[in-house]
């Protein structure tokens, strides 16, 4: 193989992987933000680390955010056994009290929401968890202090 | 019996004179201590590249999410930096370091995407997607671990655990039977692949081992599931044991006629296996007692006894001495 195709050849997956990079976080910083209600429980994914596992509370989710008024559920989050199964990925650190908090959260009172960017035709992308409207890590150093 | 003892006992019998024993033993030693080093490196690569897996798990919070990238990026760059200039220098061990290490970057870097954009999709889009671009190591390795390890992932992203199990407990023996017979089509035409590219590229002789494993391992689930776990006077059970039997007996025929010694042996084996399997199975609820146990024993002996036999009288068969 000459020089210069095992160039290519090696550097091809690399390049791949940074366009698809790029091509994702320009399509979650122009998509439109969505806030939605959720509920859930937290597994582990070995290769991506630890995540919330929730489901996008629909009857309660405000459906003005869309163009057309109408909640595009199937959009969101793929086709699990029971329902659909969203995913929000959590530093190691923090999943175990997160997990805790999200599990209880249909008994108390605290507002859990998920922002998403979305594009139509792309699948959305979550961006920020708030806890009673803030983002998650203010909302656990207040509970800590 | 060891190398240093064989080769004592030629020396004894005047096969070989003691210079050439000195050449040979020396010359194996070499050639396992280079085996030893090639391991050391490949183990290195792994764990390394493992390492940065299970790093990308943890998901640091400290680290602000563009310094992950671009770190990643950094680093997956600077090893195929490595396995460039280990080609050109022909430093193959470093090679196959940096190959290993380049596949398990892809895997961690698209862990990190997928945890970064929070990504839906599970294992089989994930395996999919490292095995398309990890392709590129696994053609240029001449490592058989590192390629049958891009097979297994590509296989993961078509048949999950669940679908093996369906396929094994749910299928009937009709699609065992074809499957065994697809798995030994794909199996050869990876072999014929593997030596029209004159065997540069392992992965297709890496191809031909995994669906020649499959073969085997659907032969016996057919031939255990139908043959030996059902009524013994079934039509079925008779057919799956007859299927088995017949299989086997054409692969060593096969194996006869191009004086493959290897795999005569390994199908004899297997066909001594599967019958002592259905001797056993014929004891039935005996088995459990304590007769059963003594029967189970004594078969296991015979077995070994039987089965040194005919490791002893395949290697000494006219047909294959002539390849000698």
């Amino acid at each position: 193989m000459s020089k210069i195709w095992l160039k290519i050849f090696l550097a091809l997956p690399l390049v791949l992987l940074i366009g698809w990079t790029l091509t994702l976080y320009v399509y979650k910083e122009k998509g439109q933000e969505v806030r939605l209600p959720i509920y859930g429980y937290d597994p582990v994914d070995l290769l991506s680390g630890h995540y919330l596992n929730f489901t996008i509370d629909w009857k309660n989710a405000d459906c003005r955010q869309f163009s057309d008024g109408i909640c595009p559920e199937k959009d969101f989050c793929k086709e699990g056994r029971m329902s659909r199964a969203c995913r929000f990925y959590v530093p190691e650190e923090y999943a175990f009290e997160l997990d805790k908090l999200l599990f209880q959260n249909r008994s108390s009172s605290r507002k859990f929401e998920l922002v998403y960017s979305y594009n139509k035709g792309v699948a959305p992308m979550a961006k920020e968890l708030l806890i009673d409207g803030k983002p998650w890590r203010k909302s656990l150093q207040k509970k800590n202090k | 019996m060891s190398l240093a003892k064989k080769l004592k006992k030629w020396e004894a019998f005047g096969f070989i004179s003691q210079e050439q024993a000195d050449k040979i033993g020396r010359f194996e030693n070499t050639f396992n201590s280079e085996w030893i080093l090639k391991t050391l490196f490949w183990l290195s690569g792994s764990l390394i590249g493992f390492g940065l897996i299970l790093i990308v798990g943890a998901n640091w919070d400290s680290i602000p999410m563009p310094i992950k990238f671009v770190g990643d990026f950094i680093l997956f760059g600077a090893c195929l930096y490595g396995v460039y200039q280990s080609i050109e220098k022909k430093h193959s061990y470093w090679a196959e370091m940096f190959l290993m290490l380049a596949f398990l970057m892809v895997g961690a870097t698209i862990g990190l995407i997928g945890q970064s954009f929070n990504l839906e999709g599970g294992w089989r889009s994930f395996a999919l997607a490292w095995a398309l671009l990890s392709l590129p190591f696994a053609l240029m390795s001449r490592l058989k671990s590192l390629n049958v390890a891009w097979v297994i992932l590509l296989a993961s992203s078509f048949l999950s655990l669940d679908d093996l199990e369906d396929l094994i407990f749910k299928l009937e023996f009709y699609g065992l039977v074809i499957l065994v017979f697809l798995c030994a089509a794909a199996s050869y035409g990876s072999y014929r692949l593997a030596e029209m590219v004159k065997n540069r590229v392992v992965l297709f002789q890496a191809l031909a081992r995994t669906f020649l494993l499959t073969m085997y391992v659907m032969l016996f689930v057919s031939g255990c599931k139908f043959g030996i776990f059902s009524d013994f006077l079934e039509v079925r059970s008779v057919l799956a044991k007859f299927f088995v039997l017949t299989f086997l007996g054409i692969c060593m025929l096969l194996a006869f006629k191009r004086k493959d010694i290897k795999s005569f042996r390994n199908n004899a084996l297997l066909l001594e296996l599967y019958i002592c399997f259905l001797f056993l199975s014929s004891l039935h609820d005996m088995l459990v007692s304590g007769i059963g146990f003594i029967i189970g024993g004594l078969l296991i002996l015979g077995l070994i006894f039987v089965g040194r036999r005919t490791l002893v009288y395949i290697k000494n068969m006219q047909g294959f001495k002539k390849n000698v």
